[in-house]
């Protein structure tokens, strides 16, 4: 590649930034519906994790990526669950069960490869195949970004962010997390179980990191690697905060994030740049921060103007 | 529909025995001072609050209410003091919340508006249910209240104190609006002190007194006087705590203070001034200003019009940390939140003032000896019974804790001190101790405003009273003897103005 055009009017550079937006995506979402319940949940990036290696594990033994994306899928609840505990029934503060879960989950995931491999860091699964629609591939150019070469957790990404803008408003359930992140006492004064509600909230939010997990060790890559959340999590967090809680807005943010994730990877070969690879690598965490304090900024301007 | 019962607080009693029926179909006030337990006997009938000893019968059968879903299955609704409402959802979902209806499993947002509407015209008003809570005025939050109410079916309906937020005509408006419930056969509990408004719609009012029920009267039977007498009556004997001080110069001089919060006037052209050697005593309903006032005193509202002059200089706008390093000392009336840290240690709630003086510290650190030996002082001065004084502020009795916050306070006093409530609901061995204390201060030439609720208190201590009554002074007496409670109460209750008052109600 030889200059930003070549990058830009690739074709894969676009596909790379969809592959990578997926997790961003599936982690926003976590945090959207946590946030919504009035929880902050910073223990996605550990379910990410967990549901990562349970993934690659059992797609290889069942020789099955779905099965795989079904086993990830219940450990996310599952840790959903356990920090719903520590949080709702033990009353312990969301943040440190939040740490306490990503300092787990990174512990245990390096003592099971090991106990089952032997070795500390890897674990190969069963990659999920890529779809290619035909006809729909044809299209010039949106084809070959949109229907030709990604995977089944792509396009379900896609149903998540649809599907959560119309739970949260269409359904009572919906209607209910919304209520008790607001206002946990009104809820529980018409006899409504706030603590049920975020329960609820927080096992979804399990179930849609487990999916993001899954997305990296099955979907992304085709092996577990104990580093390979890298703060996905967290940023998934930040486009949360960023789109102020909208799905498709948060939506919007994950895909720019998935962006500079993509920028930062393809940027080194474009020759004439020489941009250390190490510093390329940090790009997404600095935009993250730059988008953290801008949309601070606007807040506090908005908030300014309504007093 | 028939209740006895009693409860016992760690050391208050709340109610000490009472008995209340209510009849279908009518608008009963539950009238009594702050504190006389009204709107506990409520809660207990919501099952917010667990009675001790009682019992409730409903249509002369004997029930358990342990929850508000127990009070709302016998369709019993409350609407509270403080709204609970989702600020950011519109008037329909918050009518809903709880009963949603729904459509093939979805949430039925047409119908949710279908029936805040509904409710609507049962209440005679137009109403936008589309529109969001935070865009309401207080009376109309307050009706959003009595709707979710409606919708969950309840047939008696408890309001705590509905008209101390509303503005006269949002009053009259909601007055309108519970006559035509009572048309329809709803019967209505309003726990109130306001006389006027008993008269006004009620027809029976059940009084009660310090935890105890007075009695139950037709309204058309009992005049506004009869009601108020029973209300606050004491028997009052002169203190033996009252001394023949002569007051001196004016120390603090309060100018044509004004406040306004959320359009609703809550100060309204306050003058008074202190003088030296003088307890001033405030009295007045709770909710007519007392709070606003304490609050623009010791510098936690800002934002008011007129003067707070002291010694000749003005404190306008000063900070809290200013207004005390001018000489005024504070006794905030909730000393649970306001007063001591009730998580840190006897000696840290008692310090916090020493400590950023300079006798109290050795460069940059605190002199914990010298601070050891005034935080003894004050325990023993005050008789504060504890083990230690390093134990924990929330294992010590209320009468305690306010020992501890208001010796504090008064050995802080340089010039003036506000107790606002320094006694309420204390054991009456720290009440003594305390009015001992306000008194020897009084001897000093400092000025003490005193804002109780307690007139005996008032009687006790204060030479000179203002009443206040919704935001204005309505009376100014300047030696205490020359008025009885009786008078008292007709000011308080907004029944007579002092005639050189000017305010006109």
């Amino acid at each position: 590649m030889n200059s930003f055009w070549d990058l830009f009017s690739s074709v894969n550079f676009y596909v790379t930034i969809i592959a990578l937006a997926t997790p961003i995506i599936f982690a926003s979402m976590a945090a959207l519906i946590s946030n919504k319940a009035g929880i902050v949940n910073i223990s996605i990036e550990g379910t990410m994790l967990v549901s990562a290696l349970v993934g690659a594990i059992f797609s290889t033994l069942f020789s099955s990526a779905i099965m795989g994306i079904l086993f990830a899928l219940v450990a996310g609840v599952l840790m959903g669950y356990l920090f719903a505990f520590s949080t709702i029934k033990l009353k312990t503060n969301e943040i440190l069960v939040g740490i306490a879960i990503n300092i787990l989950a990174a512990g245990l995931v390096v003592f099971i490869i090991y106990a089952l491999t032997g070795n500390k860091s890897d674990y190969s699964s069963v990659p999920l195949k890529t779809i290619s629609i035909p006809l729909l591939r044809d299209i010039p150019i949106i084809g070959k970004i949109f229907f030709d070469s990604l995977n089944l957790l792509v396009y379900l990404a896609i149903v998540v962010i649809i599907a959560m803008s119309f739970f949260l408003k269409k359904t009572v359930l919906g209607v209910r997390i919304r209520s008790v992140g607001m206002n946990a006492k009104a809820v529980d004064s018409i006899g409504v179980s706030s603590e049920k509600v975020k329960l609820i909230a927080l096992l979804i939010a399990g179930g849609l990191a487990g999916l993001g997990g899954a997305y990296m060790s099955i979907g992304f890559m085709s092996s577990f690697n104990t580093g390979m959340i890298a703060g996905r999590g967290f940023i998934g967090l930040a486009a949360e905060a960023i789109g102020a809680g909208i799905p498709y807005v948060t939506a919007l943010f994950a895909v720019v994030f998935g962006l500079v994730n993509a920028f930062s990877l393809t940027a080194q070969t474009i020759t004439g740049i020489n941009i250390p690879y190490e510093l390329l690598n940090t790009l997404p965490y600095f935009v993250t921060i730059i988008g953290l304090v801008i949309f601070a900024v606007i807040k506090k301007r908005r908030n300014k103007n309504n007093i | 529909m028939k209740d006895i019962r009693k409860v016992y607080y760690p050391d208050i009693v709340a109610i000490n025995n009472a008995t209340f029926s209510l009849a279908e179909g009518e608008i009963h006030a539950l009238a009594g001072e702050n504190g006389a337990g009204k709107t506990t006997l409520m809660k207990i009938l919501f099952g917010l609050e667990k009675a001790d000893k009682g019992e409730i019968y409903f249509n002369s059968e004997l029930i358990n209410i342990h929850s508000p879903v127990d009070a709302m299955k016998r369709r019993i609704g409350m609407v509270h003091q403080h709204f609970m409402l989702l600020e950011n959802l519109t008037i329909a979902d918050n009518i809903v919340l709880g009963i949603e209806p729904k459509r093939k499993g979805l949430y039925d947002y047409k119908k949710a508006c279908e029936i805040t509407r509904e409710l609507g015209t049962k209440f005679d008003m137009v109403i936008d249910p589309e529109k969001r809570i935070s865009q309401l005025t207080v009376g109309l939050k307050q009706k959003v209240e009595i709707m979710k109410v409606l919708a969950r079916d309840a047939r008696i309906i408890i309001l705590d104190e509905p008209t101390a937020v509303l503005t006269p005509q949002e009053t009259k408006e909601l007055f309108h609006q519970l006559m035509l419930l009572k048309k329809d056969n709803y019967t209505i509990i309003i726990i109130t002190h306001k006389l006027r408004e008993i008269k006004e719609i009620c027809d029976r009012v059940t009084i009660m007194k310090a935890g105890n029920i007075v009695g139950t009267y037709d309204v058309d039977k009992i005049s506004i006087d009869e009601i108020s007498k029973k209300m606050v009556g004491y028997d009052f004997e002169v203190s033996k705590l009252k001394s023949n001080v002569k007051p001196g110069k004016i120390i603090l001089d309060i100018k044509g203070l004004s406040l306004t919060i959320g359009g609703k006037k809550r100060l309204d052209n306050i003058s008074f001034s202190i003088r030296e050697k003088e307890i001033l005593g405030v009295v007045g309903v709770e909710g007519n200003g007392q709070k606003e006032l304490s609050q623009v005193l010791n510098g936690e509202i800002k934002n008011y019009d007129g003067d707070i002059v002291l010694d000749d200089f003005s404190l306008k706008g000063e900070s809290i940390l200013e207004i005390r390093k001018a000489g005024i000392s504070y006794i905030p009336e909730d000393r649970m939140v306001d007063g001591a840290n009730l998580n840190g240690s006897i000696y840290e709630s008692a310090i916090v003032l020493k400590s950023k003086e300079k006798e109290y510290q050795n460069g940059i650190f605190l002199n914990g000896r010298k601070l050891e030996e005034f935080t003894d002082s004050l325990i023993n001065d005050y008789g504060v019974k504890c083990n230690s004084k390093y134990d924990d502020v929330k294992s010590l009795s209320g009468g305690n804790i306010q020992k501890i916050v208001s010796a504090r306070e008064i050995v802080d006093a340089r010039r003036v001190l506000i107790a606002n409530q320094p006694t309420r609901g204390i054991d009456i061995g720290a009440v003594m101790t305390l009015h001992e204390k306000l008194k020897s201060l009084q001897s000093q030439d400092k000025g003490i405003l005193l804002i109780s609720s307690d007139l005996k208190e008032i009687y006790d201590l204060a030479e000179s009273v203002i009443v206040l009554y919704d935001g204005k002074v309505v009376a100014r007496i300047n030696n205490i003897k020359d008025v009885n409670e009786e008078q008292l109460g007709r000011y308080m209750l907004g029944i007579d103005v002092q005639e050189n008052m000017g305010a006109s109600l």
